[in-house]
């Protein structure tokens, strides 16, 4: 079916503070687009100033997180022929913001927690000398978790902080990906897992993956990430063969 | 947090602004979980009998109740007069009841159907979890831990559902083989996949190293890398494991019963 010349009914969050609510919009669609082509047709044609936040339209950046008929997604990664597809007919198409973060105006949220959470992160720690080598194996492993855009759509799906709002326990998947990919780095000699388990709360993370089902990226957030680090938590605290083995084999590590 | 006003959440079971049919899975997979409780304490407690029969000297005994480690030699358990409920299923379910109970996969399962956390994405949670204050796998959930060692009891019971497979191509008249064969080897397959592709053995297998490089590291890596593959689709291993446990019992309970027949395919 053509979207060229459809008239489709947009809800979309505007304003700020406690006068944000739901504004009806309506505009032509063309063939072709995404849910951000036709933000900004509306920005450009009735709106100017709506804020949204978007840059590389290629869905590399990770600028343009926002919940799409209640489903979190890149704007501009999203299809409008699906989400017509999805929307029952002569209902509007509602766009908001994320919700997990605190609110900005219209569709801009504030995600600068897990930047400010991202430093508390020690970073690689190798050999001085920067001739690294690994084989391709190990490369692979970690390789996955650097295809993150920061879109915190992941974040802003995990029902701790969402619902619980444990920003302050829990590190939240982004951060927790961040750190698979240090503490899973061939060359890196830093231990992070008694952090993993105490400041950055892993066992609050019950696994229900929904942030691998959001990740635009495709990073199997729960099974590669999570879970691996959730493993090395047990290996270090919850493994009673594994302690005595330690013990004999005098292996000092931190808890 | 950053500056800015936190945006008003929907709070209350249920409550979300997705469209979408979000229910029928979690409501699917909970009556699933259910049935798959009813039926096994059915069989434990009040109806077990008829666990197994004979095909021509051949043994087909029904994966629920295998192994009868009440036949066995072992610690006298076959002289043992043990009180009326206790039969082979009482005393071995427990290790497949923990391992499924404490995996990656079951677990995202049973907090979805059982505790709404969440039931499913972007879908609000009932008050209670909040009042309560969660905690995660902590508190009671923390047992989750023992995972792997629920899966090295597990690897011994894998071994004897292979060779309960063996035991069904014993003829009187030579080797064969009958429908039950092939009932028991695909549920013995099926298990195999399920305990394989688990997260606990990947982890144990070569996740647990960072370097895969020289000698057995690099064997474990490889092995890391084959147990990813399968690990993939560990939800899939689990529910049709899971499915033909029961249909083997239900096999084994009808021919036993004598509703259906078992033919043996070829006696050589």
């Amino acid at each position: 079916m053509s979207l060229k010349g459809k008239k489709q009914d947009f809800t979309i969050l505007r304003g700020e503070g406690d006068e944000a609510s739901l504004e009806a919009f309506s505009i032509e669609l063309d063939e072709g687009m995404v849910v951000l082509d036709c933000v900004h047709r509306i920005q450009h044609e009735q709106q100017p100033d709506l804020a949204v936040r978007w840059n590389c339209k290629a869905g590399k950046c990770g600028s343009c997180s926002a919940e799409i008929n209640g489903r979190p997604r890149l704007m501009c990664m999203t299809r409008m022929s699906d989400v017509v597809a999805e929307t029952p007919a002569g209902k509007p198409i509602e766009i908001r913001p994320m919700k997990a973060f605190p609110h900005v105006k219209d569709l801009v949220t504030d995600v600068s927690w897990n930047y400010e959470m991202a430093q508390k992160i020690k970073p690689i720690n190798g050999p001085d000398e920067m001739n690294w080598e690994f084989n391709q194996m190990e490369a692979d492993r970690v390789q996955q978790f650097r295809e993150c855009i920061e879109c915190f759509l992941c974040v802003n799906t995990c029902h701790v902080l969402r619902d619980h709002a444990l920003f302050d326990e829990f590190a939240g998947p982004r951060n927790l990906v961040r750190l698979a990919q240090y503490e899973m780095h061939p060359m890196d000699t830093e231990d992070r897992v008694p952090e993993i388990k105490k400041e950055f709360g892993i066992e609050y993370c019950n696994i229900t993956r929904c942030c691998t089902e959001v990740c635009p990226a495709g990073i199997q957030i729960t099974d590669d990430a999570i879970i691996q680090l959730k493993e090395r938590v047990v290996d270090r605290y919850y493994d009673p063969l594994q302690r005595i083995w330690r013990t004999l084999t005098r292996q000092k590590v931190r808890y | 947090m950053g500056e800015g006003i936190k945006l008003p959440v929907l709070n209350g079971l249920g409550r979300t602004n997705r469209i979408d049919n979000w229910l029928s899975k979690p409501i699917a997979m909970g009556l699933g979980l259910i049935a798959a409780m009813l039926y096994t304490a059915w069989r434990l407690f009040l109806f077990p009998e008829s666990i197994s029969y004979e095909l021509e000297g051949s043994k087909v005994m029904s994966p629920i109740f295998s192994p009868n480690v009440l036949e066995w030699d072992l610690f006298g358990l076959n002289e043992w007069e043990h009180p009326s409920w206790v039969n082979a299923a009482v005393l071995v379910l427990w290790i497949p009841f923990g391992f499924r109970g404490t995996c990656y996969y079951m677990r995202r399962v049973y907090y979805r159907t059982f505790f709404a956390s969440p039931v499913a994405c972007w879908v609000d949670e009932p008050e209670i979890n909040k009042k309560l204050g969660y905690k995660g796998e902590k508190r009671l959930f923390i047992f989750n831990n023992l995972h792997r060692y629920f899966l090295y009891a597990a690897m011994i019971i894998l071994v004897i559902k292979w060779w309960d497979v063996t035991h069904t191509l014993h003829f009187n008249d030579g080797w064969g083989m009958s429908l039950g064969t092939l009932v028991m080897a695909v549920e013995a397959f099926l298990l195999t996949m399920y305990v394989t592709s688990c997260h606990a053995l990947r982890h144990l297998a070569g996740g647990a190293l960072d370097r895969w490089t020289t000698g057995i590291s690099r064997m474990r890596g490889k092995l890391f890398g084959s147990i990813s593959i399968l690990n993939r689709s560990h939800g899939f291993w689990f529910w049709t494991s899971l499915t033909f446990v029961f249909f083997g019992d239900l096999w084994v309970l009808a021919v036993s019963k004598g509703y259906l027949s078992d033919v043996a395919l070829f006696v050589i």
